[in-house]
């Protein structure tokens, strides 16, 4: 196995890489939706898997794959049915020992995502459920699971895992919506904070597992979006649950980040306080709402900027010299605190040979410390 | 009198619903917008005074707050929410005439796109500012914007578009929109568009955030 990427990705993070960044592109989205659409991958890539992409063009991947090395154990009681309404709509019933809960998804044609019609959680029942499941679910590592991606795509990077979202991102995204969200936190609140301290304990029970694991590169898949998260319910929920989740996380050596791919500048003052190591898919103008000044004097000189080309900038409807400008920006301002990406995906839309010009750059920057 | 619709102004700003509502925790166990709306009718105010000096400033200020980055969605659809609770008292003079919307705005998010609270808020707002909003969701067609054009057509239609690759599905939409209904106004809004991209792509403006899209439909109306 090469393990030039693997051992670079690891360095960058822990500060070991006399100088050096990495330069890590997300092209999921690129990928996924030309499959969707039927269109096809373009030449050279054509019939190429993802991680052969990333081959063809010599870049480093972020491995989130390592999330499925951890398993979500549910209580032996809860299972999931699914019942088709009609042609695209899903009714899907998780059964449990305390009640049920159901979500209704449609298919479109238009998208790989579902519209989501019933949310997991919509009444005070449904909470309970999802706060007894909570209680009751536990983790497992998989090493062979560990072992058979390490084989197969560890030249690529560093393993890497996302924890589940904590209190308020989990209610937005995965069981009521923003609006239900919202209402439930500010009209029933202790209903609500009972959840989420189930969520808290669930996840200490997968801290234990990773701090076990020799995965040291811990992403919290928030999302954020200071719009919907706003100051006040950050600052009430999400910031102490974060400096938590760090301190443990720390005290295993783990090399600790979280996803803000939504505006942030109202957020960004507290960044600092959160405990992390550094913060993934900040966007910056012109498809954010912070410039990489007010991101750098945020972060400081502790805090890693992971990405942070705004993902438009591979659109041609901006001309390659504005990318490349953004390139050097980026390096001059956070080098060697950067694990330069796209904030926050290429698109399908985007001219993936923009990658290679990047990619050209970062190569160009390095060889100084060679 | 004024001092009721002044109150009713306060709480749609500060989302007190009903008296039931614990929120805003500082004016738990008060009246809220829904029974002092009740009160102001009960007391021979007219629904189009309740409306335009109670419900719409309230809003109008929150909005305000929203544009300025001093107030975040929680607030609006706190807001909005006590909105509702208020326009529940108002609706029959609606049905009856006695109030007029400023218009009807045909609102959705573009195919391909499931991205739907942005969206959610500018109905919210107009909604609060006097509009009629039929709202079509997500992943809405050209072919849904037209058909209910076709069944409303004095209408202005609000498009949105969360995504870098449904930017594209917007101006076929636009295109198709204009060549078909030349005289209707579409505005687009969402976090990758810009002045520009509308400029681009036919479309009557851009606008970043509600408070300052429901301006500029009241300067017009």
């Amino acid at each position: 196995m090469n393990l030039s990427f693997y051992q670079l990705h690891h360095d960058v993070v822990f500060s070991r890489s006399n100088g050096k960044i990495i330069w890590q592109p997300r092209i999921g989205c690129w990928y996924d939706d030309k499959m969707f659409s039927g269109e096809g991958l373009p030449p050279p890539y054509t019939g190429m898997d993802i991680w052969q992409v990333y081959d063809q063009l010599g870049c480093s991947a972020r491995l989130y794959e390592f999330n499925s090395c951890f398993k979500r154990i549910e209580h032996s009681s809860v299972h999931v049915t699914d019942k088709p309404l009609n042609e695209t709509d899903t009714e899907t019933t998780i059964h449990t020992a305390v009640g049920n809960q159901t979500v209704i998804t449609r298919k479109t044609i238009n998208s790989p995502h579902q519209i989501v019609l019933k949310w997991e959680v919509e009444s005070s029942d449904e909470l309970k459920v999802a706060t007894w499941r909570e209680e009751n679910a536990t983790w497992q590592w998989d090493q062979d699971r560990f072992d058979n991606l390490q084989n197969k795509i560890g030249h690529l990077g560093a393993p890497t895992m996302f924890m589940p979202r904590m209190n308020v991102q989990c209610l937005y995204i995965e069981k009521m919506g923003v609006e239900k969200g919202v209402y439930a936190m500010y009209e029933m609140p202790e209903q609500v904070e009972s959840f989420f301290q189930a969520l808290e304990e669930n996840h200490d029970r997968l801290i234990d597992v990773i701090n076990s694991s020799p995965v040291d590169i811990i992403n919290f898949g928030e999302n954020i979006h200071a719009s919907t998260l706003s100051p006040d319910l950050f600052v009430k929920y999400h910031l102490p649950a974060c400096q938590r989740r760090c301190e443990k996380l720390h005290s295993a050596g783990k090399f600790v980040c979280s996803h803000w791919d939504g505006d942030v500048k109202a957020l960004l003052p507290f960044v600092r306080e959160t405990g992390l190591n550094g913060i993934e898919a900040i966007t910056p103008e012109p498809q954010g709402d912070v410039t990489l000044m007010e991101i750098r004097e945020a972060l400081g000189d502790d805090m890693f900027l992971l990405d942070g080309i705004p993902a438009v900038y591979f659109d041609d409807t901006y001309p390659v010299e504005a990318l490349i400008e953004c390139t050097e920006l980026l390096i001059e301002l956070f080098a060697p605190k950067l694990v330069l990406g796209i904030s926050d995906e290429i698109s399908s839309t985007g001219d993936i040979e923009r990658i290679r010009i990047v990619g050209e750059i970062v190569n160009k920057y390095n060889r100084q410390f060679e | 009198m004024n001092n009721l619709l002044t109150q009713i102004a306060f709480c749609i700003e500060k989302g007190k619903a009903d008296l039931n509502s614990p929120y805003p925790p500082v004016l738990k166990g008060e009246n809220g917008a829904s029974e002092l709306t009740k009160e102001a009718i009960d007391s021979g105010i007219s629904a189009d005074q309740i409306l335009k000096q109670g419900l719409m400033p309230g809003m109008n200020r929150i909005g305000e707050r929203f544009s300025k980055g001093e107030a975040f969605i929680p607030d609006l659809l706190m807001s909005a929410r006590a909105m509702n609770a208020a326009m529940e008292h108002l609706q029959p003079h609606f049905d009856s005439g006695d109030i007029q919307h400023r218009g009807t705005l045909i609102l959705g998010t573009v195919a391909g796109d499931l991205h739907e609270i942005g969206k959610n808020v500018v109905r919210m707002v107009l909604e609060g500012d006097g509009w009629k909003v039929l709202d079509l969701g997500v992943d809405v067609t050209v072919e849904r914007f037209s058909e209910t054009l076709r069944d409303n057509p004095d209408s202005i239609i609000g498009m949105s578009a969360l995504l870098t690759t449904t930017m594209g599905t917007m101006e076929q939409s636009v295109n198709q929109i204009k060549q078909q209904s030349p005289q209707t106004q579409i505005y687009v809004g969402g976090a990758p568009l810009t002045q520009e991209f509308s400029d681009k792509i036919g479309a009557d403006g851009f606008f970043p955030d509600p408070h300052s899209f429901a301006k500029h439909l009241a300067a017009q109306t």
